[in-house]
């Protein structure tokens, strides 16, 4: 979602209408574990920073197929983690656990690819452009407030 | 010199995503890039016809924490941040009247 990330934030998020969850689909092995992994231990530390690695982990989407332990501390540190403490939950089993729940979370909802939207209970798959995001948020917002 | 290798065995891959990198995570000249690849439900068009499944809830108990002020310049809309009572993290109003769930991998 990340095309078009920039602009529902700006015109549905910042504006109060949407909440925006990230859900993560770990369907790419270790890789996909590890780079969520990395996001929801900055998050853990402050949720504004899971939205930083977020952005970065999208952003340098290429390099995460070879990424090991070392890329994804600087990832989060450059995000604004502390070290340390990154570390620690990124060692740790239990952060490791919470990952992989919301992932079987997902698979029992019915999700098995990805990207998907959930839309007030509503399900898209695929990347579609901003426009017709925005007009499926449209009518989902009329519909929420009827 | 690289950490060790990260040895714990994590999750098994799901049929559409090819083989794990498992002990082998390190850095290398030549990554290959598999897209992902998907079976889709009918992408998303102008007015399309929503599937109606049942909603996914999003908690009603979110820990939010609110971005610190900016100092100087009147601020912009804020938005919040948090984790949903699932611990999946959330950004914007958490009594928004509408919940947008990205299902995504970052690969």
């Amino acid at each position: 979602m990340l095309g078009t990330e920039p602009q529902v934030i700006e015109n549905y998020v910042q504006t109060g209408r949407v909440k925006l969850v990230f859900w993560p689909v770990l369907n790419h092995g270790d890789p996909s574990v590890y780079a969520t992994l990395t996001a929801h231990c900055a998050g853990r530390q402050d949720p504004d920073l899971f939205w930083k690695a977020h952005e970065m982990l999208f952003t340098n989407q290429g390099d995460l197929w070879r990424a090991d332990r070392d890329y994804f501390v600087r990832t989060a540190v450059s995000a604004g983690a502390d070290q340390a403490a990154f570390e620690q939950c990124y060692d740790d089993q239990g952060a490791l656990d919470e990952v992989l729940t919301l992932d079987a979370i997902r698979l029992e909802r019915g999700i098995a690819n990805q990207p998907v939207f959930d839309v007030g209970g509503a399900i898209y798959g695929g990347a579609p452009p901003y426009e017709s995001f925005a007009q499926v948020l449209d009518a989902a917002l009329e519909t929420a407030a009827e | 010199m690289s950490d060790p290798v990260d040895k714990r065995a994590v999750v098994a891959t799901t049929a559409t995503a090819p083989a794990a990198v498992g002990g082998a995570n390190v850095a290398s000249s030549s990554p290959t890039a598999v897209p992902a690849t998907a079976a889709l439900v009918p992408t998303v068009s102008p007015m399309p016809q929503p599937t109606i499944v049942e909603a996914a809830e999003a908690s009603e108990q979110d820990t939010a924490t609110p971005p610190p002020m900016p100092t100087g310049e009147p601020p912009a809309q804020q938005v919040i941040t948090g984790q949903t009572a699932d611990g999946a993290f959330f950004l914007g109003a958490p009594e928004a009247p509408l919940t947008l769930i990205d299902y995504s991998d970052f690969l």
